[in-house]
């Protein structure tokens, strides 16, 4: 499933995503990043250096851990809910609002999302 | 584009930074104070300094190969970045839209590679220390040691420390806040991003690493306040709140966390664009620099060596 419009993001589907290709570890390839879309490759991927990286793992239902650049640039981790419905990847932290991706595609090195309005 | 490890996730990764909140009270008390500081400053009558704050830089130099041992050439290539930078005579900040031109600001700090050692005698301000190291850790601090392989920092109260060395975990850099534990105050610089020539590799070679770093190691916080859902804050009220870090080269204006029409202003340097894509300091993150350098980082500028 592949969309160019952004507008098109907020739409309701009812595509099924398969989870246990989603569960995994994923790493920000924010140099692919194109047209609102966020591309996370597996983690492990030869990415080339950069200010910081992004992480989330799937690999656990509901829990999601990850890193984020920190404050000084070094990588800090985070822990967060998640839910699949459809294809709509909701993801909250205590105490802050829910944030919610649509998967625009899924395969076993592509994970790429686009950001819903909340 | 040179190929590297992505970061690899290690069970209980606790971030230095915090690490550090938790371990060292005086690096808690300290940062405090210096949001204080700033508060008091923001409230008091702008004043111009007579003459800019001039900080002695010492370049520790790690290599595991003769490659990686850095030239003369290539160390004053990023301090002449740094003089430019902070002292806002960057040619590109004439690329800073039209908006912001007015806050672009001159932090007048200057850096000198250090002429004296620590005990006075004659110093090119340049260390070179080959270790069996290939790539050093981000969270270890393993650099800054000689007895495990790396270099003990000069005395951090007078100098400006640069570690430059392969890094592991693939980041470019990172810093240490003021208030911190002395042995391991200073900026790490991966040895591909630092200055603009010799190693150094696009989009990483017009050394707005080390400008970045050395600007959190006079406190300033990325503009996007380190969270990604705008709760953030960088303390620093003429830099527009943003959702998330930016990069590569944006293109303006680009919109988050309700800040249109300008949105984010990803030409910062603290922010995580290409190093050719950020050219500007605001005033708000001068006085909060300034305020850095009258406090817990006076003794830099005022010492002798």
């Amino acid at each position: 499933m592949e969309r160019d419009d952004l507008s098109e993001a907020n739409e309701a589907v009812t595509t099924t995503i398969d989870t246990t290709l989603l569960a995994r570890a994923w790493v920000h390839a924010h140099e692919e990043d194109h047209d609102g879309m966020q591309v996370f490759r597996p983690l492990g991927t030869q990415l080339p250096p950069s200010r910081g990286r992004r992480v989330i793992d799937l690999s656990t239902p509901e829990v999601m851990t990850g890193l984020a650049p920190g404050a000084d640039d070094r990588p800090e981790s985070f822990h967060r809910a998640w839910t699949i419905e459809n294809d709509v990847l909701r993801i909250r932290a205590v105490a802050a609002s829910e944030q919610r991706f649509r998967i625009s595609r899924l395969a076993s090195d592509e994970l790429a999302l686009i950001r819903l309005s909340s | 584009m040179a190929v590297r490890n992505t970061p690899q996730r290690r069970c209980g990764t606790m971030a230095v930074h915090f690490s550090l909140l938790e371990l060292y009270p005086g690096y808690r008390k300290c940062l405090t104070q210096l949001e204080h500081a700033c508060v008091e400053r923001r409230r008091s009558a702008p004043f111009a300094r007579a003459k800019p704050y001039r900080i002695n830089v010492v370049v520790h130099v790690l290599y595991n190969n003769e490659k990686e041992n850095i030239s003369d050439a290539q160390i004053k290539s990023q301090i002449a970045v740094l003089n430019r930078d902070f002292r806002a005579t960057n040619s590109d900040r004439s690329k800073t839209p039209a908006v912001w031109r007015g806050l672009v600001s001159d932090s007048q700090v200057e850096f000198v590679l250090a002429t004296k050692d620590p005990d006075g005698k004659k110093s090119t301000g340049i260390t070179r220390t080959r270790s069996s190291t290939t790539s050093f850790a981000i969270d270890d601090n393993v650099i800054k040691k000689t007895k495990s392989g790396g270099k003990d920092a000069w005395p951090t109260d007078r100098y400006l420390n640069i570690w430059v060395c392969a890094l592991s975990g693939g980041i470019l850099g990172y810093a240490q806040f003021p208030g911190g534990p002395s042995w391991s105050d200073g900026v790490v610089i991966l040895n591909t991003a630092f200055g603009t020539s010799g190693l150094a590799k696009a989009p990483f070679n017009k050394g707005r690493t080390a400008t970045h770093e050395v600007g959190h190691y006079l406190n300033l916080r990325h503009i996007w306040g380190d969270t990604e859902d705008c709760s953030g804050t960088d303390f620093v009220v003429d830099t527009p709140n943003a959702e998330g870090p930016n990069y590569g080269s944006p293109t303006f204006p680009k919109v988050s966390c309700s800040n249109g029409p300008n949105g984010d202003m990803f030409m910062n340097y603290m922010d995580y664009v290409d190093d050719a894509a950020m050219f500007m300091f605001t005033k708000e993150q001068t006085q909060r620099m300034q305020v850095t350098l009258d406090g817990p980082r006076k003794t830099l500028w005022n010492a002798t060596t």
